[in-house]
Parts: structure tokens; sequence; C-alpha cells
């Protein structure tokens, strides 16, 4: 059930990252910052994962079987699940040690934004405040987000 | 509250210390070392002062550079196998020491290029290299840390490794190898350590360990960066202040450290300003940023700094506040003794690169753990000086 519920939050991150950055310009400024495509994997040890392909200037989509250039591994099915349903922040479970990162920590530092940022769309404000050390403004309803999110 | 603690690293320090090396080089089984420094320290002969400890057959590498890259490590590596060693000795600051992290950690993981490596607690126990480590200079700590920072020419940007499996098996802390440092290196990598022990006390990841390392760093810089300044080769101050080094070291590679490192490695990277230097001028501006957030831990910092009198003598919501003022006095005595730059002013032409350094501010892993959230905006206005200069 764990495993499910991170598989399902996962795809629901990438769709509101894919609406995002056509619809707010911090997001597409981010990933855009990086100059080059680039492969990203988010995965959970013994658990889901998904891989994400960013063209420059263009958007994501998801891909398999790729070798990634930045690749995010959760350590426990349990932080994760804490992590993927907004009870605990990236930032908390950077400090927990709660992850791994191969590739450039410096180039991850814009995804770890852009999580933050579809958070603040996909997650309620209650969350939001709880998770995130600063608000930010939300260019477009959370509804139409949303509804682009499922059904775009 | 969940944390995590490394430190592995066994030290040798105080006089004679490196007298041990052999010994040393003999449990880890080193019959044929690699020496690796650079030329400064070549030329006035540091390697005799290791190697007079020294019978065994050894290489010698001396050709690292003040900000060294990727390839000078993919070099030694290949280096290294040619003359057939089998361990690695590292004498000098921190570009040399994390230069043999590179070099270690592309042996241990039997790895062809460094960037196949890169990235934070992913590496998995490597193939056994021993690696000692010996400072010339007491600031970076990197003799304790788990971090390895390296250049990559081409793509002009840092590259950071963060692993348990990264720190040395041993480090000696002689003062012999630091009483001739210049008084103004001097300060500013004392200025360093104080940086790392403030930051790793005041920042997100900090930890009751952590804490332990930084407070004992604080105490013991304040009570000796003056004293250096007149009495630089006294073996007692030397190694007072190697140790606190080393101790920084051990407190902010468990516990990272902010805001001030982050603009420091972008203002580094972008313009050349030597790292100490920067922590110089950047530490009292970012206290000043971070203070409303910061102002009860400062306000201990105020202790460690050795001010009991004040301290007891402060209303409580001015302590962090007299923290700073303490240390921005005790900067401007080391900028009159020794030079030491203390002002962001200095950098020349700061004003066209404003926007490049924040941008990579901005990307700096430090920034994630300081306590206060800055975004681009606020790391420009510390650099235009609204936090003062």
């Amino acid at each position: 059930m764990k495993k499910l519920i991170i598989w399902v939050v996962m795809q629901f991150l990438y769709r509101g990252m894919k609406v995002l950055y056509h619809d707010d310009p911090r997001m597409k400024e981010e990933l855009d910052g990086w100059k080059q495509d680039k492969f990203l994997t988010l995965q959970v040890m013994h658990g889901p994962s998904i891989t994400i392909k960013y063209t420059y200037q263009k958007g994501l989509q998801k891909v398999k079987n790729v070798k990634p250039d930045i690749c995010i591994t959760f350590k426990s099915i349990q932080t994760a699940l804490l992590v993927f349903t907004g009870m605990m922040s990236v930032k908390s479970a950077y400090l927990e040690h709660r992850f791994s990162l191969r590739g450039d920590v410096f180039e991850s530092m814009r995804f770890v934004r852009c999580v933050d940022l579809v958070e603040t769309y996909l997650f309620p404000r209650f969350m939001t405040k709880r998770i995130l050390n600063h608000q930010e403004k939300k260019y477009k309803p959370t509804l139409l987000i949303y509804i682009k999110a499922l059904f775009a | 509250m969940y944390f995590e603690f490394v430190n592995k690293t066994k030290v040798c320090a105080g006089k004679n210390a490196l007298t041990q090396l052999e010994y040393e080089c003999q449990q880890y089984h080193m019959k044929h070392p690699l020496i690796l420094t650079d030329q400064v320290l070549y030329q006035l002969k540091y390697v005799d002062i290791l190697t007079k400890h020294l019978s065994l057959e050894y290489s010698l590498y001396t050709d690292i550079p003040v900000d060294s890259s990727i390839h000078t490590i993919e070099d030694i590596k290949d280096f290294y196998i040619k003359e057939n060693c089998d361990g690695l000795i590292a004498l000098g600051g921190g570009s040399v020491l994390d230069t043999a992290k590179g070099v270690y950690l592309m042996l241990s993981q039997e790895c062809e290029s460094i960037e196949d490596i890169l990235g934070f607690e992913d590496l998995k126990l490597g193939k056994d290299v021993p690696f000692f480590a010996i400072p010339t200079t007491s600031g970076t700590g990197s003799e304790a840390t788990c971090v390895a920072v390296v250049s990559h020419p081409e793509k002009q940007v840092k590259l950071e490794i963060i692993s348990q499996h990264i720190q040395s098996h041993v480090a000696f802390l002689d003062p012999v190898l630091t009483q001739n440092l210049p008084l103004k290196t001097t300060a500013s990598t004392g200025i360093d350590a104080l940086t790392h022990a403030i930051e790793a006390y005041t920042c997100s990841q900090k930890n009751p360990i952590s804490d332990a390392y930084a407070i004992l760093a604080i105490q013991t810089i304040s009570q000796n960066i003056l004293k250096v300044i007149d009495n630089p080769k006294d073996e007692n101050i030397r190694l007072n202040l190697a140790l606190a080094s080393y101790e920084a070291g051990c407190a902010f590679s468990n516990s990272m450290v902010g805001i001030v490192h982050a603009i420091g490695h972008a203002l580094g990277a972008v313009c050349h300003i030597a790292h100490g230097d920067a922590m110089s001028m950047l530490l009292i501006p970012c206290m000043r940023y971070n203070l409303e957030v910061n102002k009860d831990l400062y306000g201990d910092v105020l202790l460690y700094l050795g001010q009991k009198e004040l301290y007891s003598q402060t209303p409580k919501e001015q302590l962090g506040q007299k923290a700073i003022d303490y240390i921005a006095s005790l900067l401007q005595t080391l900028h009159e003794k020794t030079n030491l730059p203390v002002s962001l002013g200095s950098v020349e032409n700061l004003s066209e690169h404003i926007n490049e350094v924040a941008e990579k501010a901005l990307n700096d892993g430090a920034l994630i753990v300081n306590n206060k959230y800055a975004n681009k905006q606020d790391i420009i206005n510390i650099l235009e000086g609204h936090y003062g200069y």
C-alpha cells in the first residue's frame, strides 16, 4: 500500500511539474537554467521509481531505461512516504540524511526548488506552511493545475 | 530528532607528531606511498620535513595547483598506478587535501572519471587505499571532513563529493608545519575555521555532537587567534589553532555550513577571492542577515568567544547582536595587524559580477541548511552591502 501511494504521488508530482513548466515562469526558468537536456531519476530503495527527461526549453516527459544525470534515492519506504505525502519537507529529508544523491550537487539544487514549487500548488496550505520555510506566490489557481495535471 | 555523525580519522596531534608517520605507514601496510603536495611547499622544503621521518621508498607529485581540477586528480591517479604506489600522503592546504581525496576516491571506487562518483552519500565502501592527511594550514579542516570540492575548468563549476568513505585514515597535526605561515594567511585561515564552527553551530543540520566540536573550536580560536599574530612561532598556540581547525572540520562535516559558505564559494569561483578572505568579508554581513532567526544561537556564541562578563551584562535579546559586534571588532583588529581583507568593498568589479555570484550561491548545497531562507535577491542585498560592508 505504501509503495502504491508513493508511486501515485510520484506520477502526480511529475505531471504537476510538467504543467507548471508551461504555466509558471519560475518552473521554466529553473529547469531552463540547466541549459541542456537532463535525465532525472527519483527512486525509493526497494520501492517505486520514476525517470524524467527534461528537454532544453521544451519540457518534461517520462522515460525508461536510461542512465540518469541526477538520481535521488530515498533510503527507506517509511521516510519516502512522509515526504511524498507532505508530512516531511525535502529540506528536512536532506537534513536527516534520508536520501542519497548521485550527480552534480549544484545542479540538483534547481530540482529541489522545483519540487518545493510544485508542492506549493499541489499540497494544501496547512501542509506547505509546515514543510516549506517560505511561501511562494501562486500564478495560477491550484484547481486549474490539478485539472491539467489529471487530464492534460 | 534524528541525526547522523561520522568521524573515523585517527588524529596524531602535537609536537613531533610527524615522528609517528613511519609507524602509521607500517600499520596500514604502506610500503611505497605517493606524497602529494604543491610547488610552493616543495620549494619551501616541507617535503623534507616529512621525509625526514620516512625511511620507505616513496613517489612524489608536487604540481597540485591552487585551484585544483578534475584533470589534476585524473593525472595523479594515473601516476599512482604507474609508480605502483600503495597509499597516499597528502601534505598541504585545502587544495592539496581535496585533490588527494579525489584521487583516493577514484582509486578506492575504481572509477574512470571523477564525474561518475559525484553526489552525496551515494558511494559504497570501496577498495582499501591508505590515506593520510597532513595539513599545513589551520583553516580548512579538510583532514576531518567527508567533503571534497574540485573544479571542472571546462564547465567553470565546482564539483562536490560528500561521502562517509572520503575521510583520511590518519591526520597529523604538527605545529612545525604551521609555524612559518605568513600572518595574513594565519588570520585568513583562522577566520575560515571560526566561520566553519559558527555556521556549524547555527545551521539547520546541527546536532549535539557537532555542537560539541563547534563550541570547542570557537573557544580555542578566540583564545589563540590574536595571540598567534604576536607569537607566530609559539608551538602551543599553533597546535591549538590546528586542533581548532580539525574540530571545526569535524563539526561542519556533520552539520554542514550555511550562507557564508554558499556565497563564499561563489565569490571564489567568479571573482577568484581566496576562500579564507571571502569568509572574512562575508561573515559579518551574513550574520546580520541571519540575526532574526539565529539570535539565541549567536548569543551562545558570545559566551563561547570567552566574553563571559559582556554576556552577563547584556540583556538576553541583545546577546546575538553583541556577538556580531565582538566578531566585527576581532576582524578589524586582524585587518589592522595583518591586512586581512574584511570588506566586500575590496573585491574589484564585484558590482559587475553580483548577478553571477548570486546565481551560483543559490545553487550551493550549503544554502539549503541555512536557518533563514534566502532567495537570489537576498544574496544580492548582502553583496550590495545592505547588511554592512
